[in-house]
């Protein structure tokens, strides 16, 4: 699978360097903005994280690792400082900012430049350090899927716990094809930082790991230690990093409709004049840091005070709670990524075409007439089942981390959950009135409305 | 609203209004004034006019010259979504010349 994304990630780097510089028709922009991100989120929730799997990156990452093995004995561990998600957590913040301040979907030669960018880091990082150092610790893209996974229905797993209890050689992780990201499968639990590269699965001499279906959602409920983590609730770094990728699904959303426009403007005229950066500073500084750090910390300290002394600290009932708004933001991530696959997935065809053409190896017509996956009227209702699918995993999720944290008590687990309910409840309103609004695509021309 | 090209080189002057003006989705109009590096008005030119929005994703606005007098053309078009467009207009003049320009618009919502 990594073959024919690696040719797609070559053709959508030279189109964008030399193809038209108009998004609609080149292959970067719709490829890479419209299909990539679709079709991610989409098989994030029908199947598993089969995009990490099918990883173009793995190709440098691959000689990365052939020559650290040749020329560096193997190479240098993680420093201790960066054995975490904080650097993966930095390059998404930067990333999300950029996309917005640089108008990133709207250019072919940045979006080619972003990924030839990728494919060198992936490259460098895996030259110097081991144990898939870019996967687990630098790559944005991957932080998403194992966010994303969260909700999967799919996951890599022991089939039989007995049989590796009588294991001796755990070839899952000791052999030449042993996890790379530290995953020892007897103790692994959930998708977080599984690539599904199966290299487990091939290990494994008696064929006891596989892709197993499992209920969505579930691996958030208890909060037992995981092999290559530790327990989520004691991760900061991963507590962090879900936190900005729910706020971050809304922030996408909200700065693709017509208020965001008026806000920066706002922003713009208190600021003596327009300065997109600060606008768009500011505007991230609030959805992503203040306005979480504000809600999380009052429903941790509506849940603690329900929880009496067995709560322990503030930080820590926030980061057993703050998973279950993991489903929820993730349905955003899917309405909105959706909306975009569903209006234009046939404009590949013509931008296929059309990229064909101009290399000399099509001469029909190009069907420019193409482009919408359904009919409009479809839009809202779709996104609207994809929040309400994420609200109901969120709701189940808190629910059921409340009940493990009350051991029992169902009227006193409603009550513990209760300020994540209304979160999460207060999420699905925004998502939906984001959603319910005209999506507008601007920022190139920062014109204001007069 | 009159919207601005890109200058270019050959000296022909071209120019673009939107009906209604700020432009919203649904049905619009565009009139286009072209000109010869003399200033006189070019009357016989066929122009080709194709709306594409600033981001992937959208399929392309063709145009259709509805009118056309003494250099001065109207063009029916239909905005599908708010947002930025690019308007891509090429104005292929009777000695066969093409005449091409750009034109940054933006759409609003209803």
């Amino acid at each position: 699978m990594q073959a024919p994304l690696l040719l797609i990630a070559a053709l959508i780097i030279f189109d964008g360097l030399f193809g038209p510089q108009l998004a609609p028709k080149n292959l970067a922009t719709v490829g890479v903005w419209l299909h990539y991100r679709g079709l991610v989120v989409l098989v994030l929730l029908v199947a598993g994280n089969l995009f990490c799997m099918a990883c173009p990156f793995m190709l440098p990452r691959r000689i990365g690792r052939w020559l650290r093995q040749r020329l560096w004995r193997g190479g240098r561990p993680v420093p201790r400082i960066a054995r975490n998600k904080w650097p993966a957590l930095l390059l998404l913040v930067l990333f999300f900012f950029a996309y917005e301040r640089f108008s990133l979907w709207a250019s072919p030669w940045l979006t080619a430049w972003i990924a030839l960018a990728y494919f060198a880091v992936a490259f460098a990082v895996d030259t110097v350090f081991r144990g898939a150092a870019f996967c687990k610790h630098v790559c944005p893209l991957g932080q998403f899927n194992f966010f994303g996974a969260l909700a999967s229905p799919l996951e890599i797993k022991v089939r039989d716990g007995a049989k590796c209890a009588g294991c001796r050689t755990k070839d899952c992780i000791r052999g030449a094809q042993g996890c790379e990201l530290a995953l020892f499968q007897p103790a692994k639990v959930g998708n977080m930082d599984c690539t599904f590269c199966l290299d487990c699965i091939h290990a494994c001499p008696y064929d006891n790991v596989g892709i197993i279906g499992r209920l969505p959602t579930a691996e958030l409920w208890r909060d037992s230690f995981r092999s290559g983590i530790g327990r989520l609730s004691r991760r900061p770094d991963l507590v962090a990093l879900v936190a900005v990728l729910v706020f971050g699904g809304f922030i996408n959303a909200f700065a693709m409709i017509g208020p965001v426009y008026a806000l920066r403007a706002e922003i713009g005229r208190r600021l003596a004049g327009p300065n997109p950066t600060l606008e768009l500073a500011l505007i991230f500084a609030v959805g992503l840091i203040v306005l979480p750090g504000l809600l999380l910390t009052a429903a941790g300290w509506l849940t603690r005070r329900q929880l009496g002394p067995a709560a322990g600290s503030l930080t820590a009932a926030i980061g057993r709670f703050v998973y279950a708004l993991a489903p929820v933001g993730f349905g955003m991530w899917v309405a909105h990524y959706g909306f975009h696959f569903l209006t234009g997935g046939l404009t590949i065809v013509p931008v296929a075409q059309s990229f064909a053409a101009d290399v000399g190896l099509y001469r029909g017509g190009v069907q420019w007439g193409l482009g919408p996956l359904v009919p409009g009227e479809w839009l809202f209702p779709i996104e609207a089942v994809c929040l309400y699918l994420g609200a109901f995993g969120s709701i189940v999720a808190a629910v059921q981390i409340a009940r493990e944290q009350t051991a029992g008590s169902r009227g006193h687990a409603l009550a513990v959950a209760a300020p994540w309910l209304v979160l999460i409840l207060a999420l699905l309103v925004a998502g939906l009135a984001i959603m319910v609004q005209p999506m507008e695509m601007r920022g190139t021309l920062m014109y204001r409305k007069p | 609203m009159q919207t601005a090209a890109t200058p270019a080189q050959d000296g022909f002057v071209m120019t673009l209004a939107a009906q209604p003006s700020p432009p919203v989705v649904g049905d619009g109009q565009l009139i286009v004034t072209l000109a010869d590096p003399a200033g006189k008005p070019v009357a016989d030119a066929r122009l080709a006019v194709e709306g594409n929005m600033s981001h992937a994703g959208m399929k392309p606005s063709f145009g259709a010259v509805t009118a056309a007098a003494d250099g001065r053309y109207t063009v029916a078009i239909q905005w599908t979504m708010a947002g930025d467009w690019y308007v891509d207009i090429k104005a292929t003049l009777s000695d066969g010349r093409v005449i091409g320009r750009r034109f940054p618009i933006t759409v609003y919502a209803r």
